[in-house]
């Protein structure tokens, strides 16, 4: 991965194919292997910690946090406009941004306007979606980011493969390596002295950083506040001491109430890192009150858009119930096998990534994305706000399928079958030539009578790659049944 | 009790003892069973895919060959979920189909299903016995009908058998239908997870209640040279009530 | 305020929220009612009013990886300055609103032989970048999650319990609420104001998972609990 830089990593070249990726992916065994146990240890903490807190209540309480979302998101206007009214009076400026461009041109006239040098910036998907990062940079702002994770990606020109652990993909070593080349520090391959090194380099910045730069995991619409949750701490700093915060917030972030809070804090923790509560969970009502003594003079929050309304008008509206809590890219096991390889070609990954990126970013060009699944329903049992993933797999399929985007060849092998399967006499004649072509491509024989092929032709090619495939046994079970009972029943 | 068999496609032509130990417990429990002549498929790989007038077509074929009976009892997961959960989808904008789906959508039932949450089945004193060590796979799409960890409960109550636990038994094998041939990198990853998990469990035989995944795995057992007797619960229990000789290496 | 040119404006911007939210054909939201639970925020309650609500703090802060010193109110000023007697020489700073709480603090200060600061308005928070211990006390509790709940006031900046590397946190167990829903009920018994929750020692397992202390906020929390 490192032959490409962080920008062609999330935004490469369109129509996007996944094959290149995640045949690397999954080839590298162990990338895999690495991908693979970090995610089925946080998917299993997270199954045991929702099992033994909420027992019998868990999937009520997921379709309620649910259905809280989404009776925001039918009447988001009117969170949106309650949210802003009542930011406003704890003195934060709203701004709204259309798109990425907007978003990025509204926080650079901010930093500019009020001469900030110097910007401390959280971790945000938001910020990956926008490319704030290197349109502040561009302009002379010194831009670091402090999550220690994304830290490291960013001395490296990487980028996030998850949302929540985004270097998921890269080992101690390549830490240590990023720390001696970019730092000049010591090699060390010991975590906890990696951390304190990146700690000590951005106490400094955080000293004498200007600027703020956040997402934020809810803003709440009936008291203008936002939250933003983190267990480094590192978005409290950068919300405390810069005296200019900028928070770049997607619109289906909004909740409607205070007290509609707890409920998601319980949830998200425990689905992303099988916490009870992130350590840090910050509820920011605005900029330095006459109460209060320190954080930043000015508060802005730069709502954005970016084709969350064209989700918004369609019918995959329930993806922007999402809380980026990263459960479903854990429980998925073609994420754990491909996922650390940046396969998803988008700043969103995993399941989620594959019903969302094409919905902001074209069905036509992240076509491989829903097909990339086996529908296994992981996703869906893991997702804390209940988005039917594997139904809006299916419903881009169809999608495809409308667009004629599904190749030629597959669409009329699909509607022969159908058409072989309409009536029993097809079918029975149509399996006797699979039985029969089977059999004769077949080169051994097991125990039970059962046919194998160690290569098969066409479309089946690929099971053979590391399958052996089996013939249709020499006696179906349609047949069994005709000898025993004829062909009625007596 | 009046029941049909759905048997499936695939459990029809690669895995049809699954179909004829399904009909022979059903029969001894006291269940007339039949078999209609005319079934073919659910229409499942249709929906899945996106051809959803296709699999529409399909469904509409369904239900009206099943609709006389009391009850569908079908030996797997992926298709009794396809019934329940997604005819709905398909037929509910048809006020000509949508009630009639719906029924038949209701008396589906995947085999343990039927037999656990129907007939109330107990393996102790319908007097089943399975001697022999044995592990589960457990079908991804059962998940759907909240049965994700019936089979497994259903296998640790028959006696004799020594149910040994998968590792990552919550994981798909990587079958999916047609991703298991045009997305190969993923899916041979996630069936190798499986075959090693299936070495390390210590058993050759495997438990497996959908022929999809059965072939899957199976034909990953055999082209590594691992062995492995599959099974499904079904097999199990006409061999554990004698209704079926006991067959396979252990 | 100078407003931005960058951007849209209000309306331009909630204009295409609401042509979206009325756009035609949309099917209806696959989340049906009919499998909607009827449900309030006590769904997810976790600890009820009538708990020990101490000995479940205690153990949660525990938990969550603090260090927790349940002694009784005539103990704080020697459990204060034996904590700090294991740092000899450490530049500790008060950020203590509540006046009794203060003066015993400063009374370990003195026992422990440490000269310490008190922490004025007057100061920039920068201060707090030299500071090794910071003792503070809360807003409030929570038991559920072994929560401290802090929000700002002219004697307790957010910097005092976010920069130096260990803080002591002074707890009343009449300041236990029993669940998140009893802190953020959204009611007149919601603190105002900037608040921060904070659950443990600054955490990170973003180097292969490996749980590290002492990231940004501190790495060391105690919590002196008494009546």
């Amino acid at each position: 991965m490192s032959a490409h830089h962080a920008h062609d990593i999330l935004f490469p070249a369109l129509p996007y194919d996944m094959k290149p990726r995640s045949t690397r992916a999954a080839g590298d065994i162990q990338l895999q292997q690495f991908v693979n146990s970090a995610t089925r240890s946080k998917d299993s903490g997270r199954r045991s910690t929702c099992r033994e807190t909420f027992g019998e209540r868990y999937d009520d309480l997921r379709r309620y946090a649910g259905s809280i979302k989404q009776q925001t998101l039918d009447h988001l206007d009117t969170h949106i406009n309650r949210y802003i009214d009542n930011a406003q009076k704890h003195g934060v400026h709203v701004h709204f941004a259309k798109d990425a461009a907007q978003a990025n041109a509204i926080c650079l006239e901010i930093a500019q306007s009020r001469h900030c040098h110097v910007c401390v910036k959280s971790k945000s998907m938001v910020t990956e979606e926008t490319g704030l990062v290197p349109a502040l940079q561009a302009a002379g702002i010194e831009t670091v980011e402090t999550d220690l994770g994304e830290f490291i990606l960013q001395l490296d020109d990487d980028a996030p493969s998850h949302i929540v652990t985004p270097m998921i993909h890269k080992d101690r070593t390549a830490v240590g390596r990023a720390f001696t080349r970019e730092l000049g520090t010591p090699y060390s391959q010991d975590p906890a002295e990696l951390t304190k090194i990146a700690r000590d380099h951005m106490r400094a910045l955080f000293q004498k950083a200007d600027l703020g730069i956040s997402g934020a995991n809810f803003l709440i619409a009936d008291d203008g506040s936002l939250v933003l949750c983190t267990n480094e701490g590192n978005a409290d700093l950068s919300v405390g001491l810069p005296r200019v915060h900028i928070a770049l917030v997607g619109i289906e972030k909004l909740i409607p109430a205070l007290s509609d809070l707890p409920i998601f804090l319980k949830l998200l923790a425990r689905s992303a890192t099988a916490q009870p509560i992130t350590v840090y969970t910050t509820i920011v009502k605005g900029p330095r009150q006459p109460t209060e003594c320190g954080g930043p003079d000015e508060v802005h929050v730069v709502l954005l858009d970016n084709g969350r309304t064209g989700l918004l008008a369609s019918d995959a509206r329930e993806l922007l119930r999402c809380i980026r809590c990263g459960a479903c890219l854990n429980a998925c096991p073609v994420y754990r096998k491909v996922g650390g390889g940046h396969a998803y070609g988008a700043v969103y990954s995993g399941p989620i990534g594959a019903v969302l990126t094409p919905a902001l970013l074209g069905l036509a060009n992240y076509a491989d994305l829903p097909r990339a699944s086996s529908l296994c329903g992981a996703c869906r049992e893991a997702c804390p706000v209940d988005i039917d993933i594997p139904g809006q797999l299916i419903r881009l399929r169809a999608k495809l399928v409308d667009q004629r985007s599904m190749p030629w060849s597959e669409r009329t092998m699909m509607k022969a079958w159908t058409w072989t399967l309409k009536t029993s006499a097809r079918y029975r004649l149509a399996s006797r030539l699979l039985r029969w072509a089977a059999t004769h491509m077949s080169d051994s024989v097991d125990a039970q009578g059962r046919a194998w092929l160690k290569r098969a032709p066409g479309p089946a090619s690929g099971w053979t790659v590391g399958r052996d495939l089996p013939a249709p046994m020499p006696q179906s079970f349609r047949e069994w049944w005709l000898r025993e009972h004829g062909s009625h029943r007596p | 009790m009046r029941v049909a068999l759905f048997v499936t496609c695939l459990t029809d032509q690669f895995y049809p003892r699954t179909g004829i130990a399904a009909v022979k417990v059903l029969e001894h429990l006291g269940c007339h069973v039949e078999f209609p002549l005319e079934q073919t498929c659910c229409g499942q790989p249709m929906y899945n895919n996106g051809l959803h007038a296709q699999a529409a077509a399909l469904a509409r074929r369904f239900v009206t060959i099943f609709e006389p009976f009391e009850a569908i009892i079908t030996p797997s997961g992926s298709c009794a979920a396809m019934v329940r959960r997604h005819f709905a989808d398909l037929l509910n904008s048809d006020p000509a189909w949508r009630d009639r789906a719906a029924a038949v959508s209701a008396r589906t039932y995947e085999f343990v299903e039927f037999l656990d949450r129907v007939l109330k089945f107990n393996s102790v004193t319908a007097g089943v016995r399975w001697p022999g060590r044995a592990t589960c796979h457990c079908a991804c799409h059962l998940r759907e009908l909240g049965l994700f960890d019936l089979p497994r409960h259903f296998l640790s109550s028959i006696p004799g058998l020594d149910l040994a636990p998968l590792a990552g038994a919550e994981q798909c094998c990587g079958f999916g239908g047609t991703f298991s041939v045009k997305y190969v990198d993923p899916s041979m990853a996630m069936v190798t997870d499986k075959v090693d998990a299936l070495i390390a469990s210590g058993t050759t035989t495997l438990v497996c209640n959908d022929a999809g995944c059965a072939m899957n795995i199976e034909g990953a057992c055999r082209r590594r040279g691992v062995n492995v007797d599959i099974k499904s619960i079904a097999e199990i229990l006409a061999e554990g009530l004698g209704l079926l000789p006991r067959e396979g290496h252990g | 305020m100078n407003t931005p040119t960058a951007g849209e404006s209000r309306a331009t911007f909630l204009s295409r929220v609401q042509r979206a939210l009325s756009a035609p054909g949309r099917s209806p939201s696959h989340h049906a009612a009919d499998h909607t639970p009827p449900a309030t925020a006590e769904l997810a309650r976790l600890v009820s009013p009538q708990a020990d609500l101490p000995s479940l703090f205690a153990a949660n802060s525990a938990k969550s990886g603090m260090h927790v010193h349940r002694v009784d109110k005539s103990a704080i000023v020697s459990t204060l300055s034996a904590l700090l007697a294991q740092s000899p020489g450490a530049q500790v700073a008060l950020a203590i609103t509540d006046s009794v709480l203060r003066t015993l603090a400063s009374q370990a200060l003195q026992a422990a032989g440490n000269p310490g600061i008190t922490w004025t308005a007057q100061q920039s928070a920068r201060v707090w970048f030299d500071v090794d211990i910071a003792i503070t006390d809360v807003t409030a509790a929570v038991a559920e999650t072994g929560s401290l709940v802090l929000a700002c006031s002219p004697l307790l900046p957010r910097a005092a319990f976010m920069v130096p590397p260990v803080h002591i946190a002074l707890v009343r167990t009449s300041q236990i609420l029993p669940d998140l829903l009893d802190l953020l009920a959204g009611d007149h018994s919601t603190p105002q104001g900037t608040l921060t929750i904070v659950s443990g020692p600054s955490k990170t397992a973003d180097i292969e998972g490996i749980l590290v202390t002492g990231v940004h906020g501190p790495g060391q929390l105690h919590v002196v609990l008494t009546p």
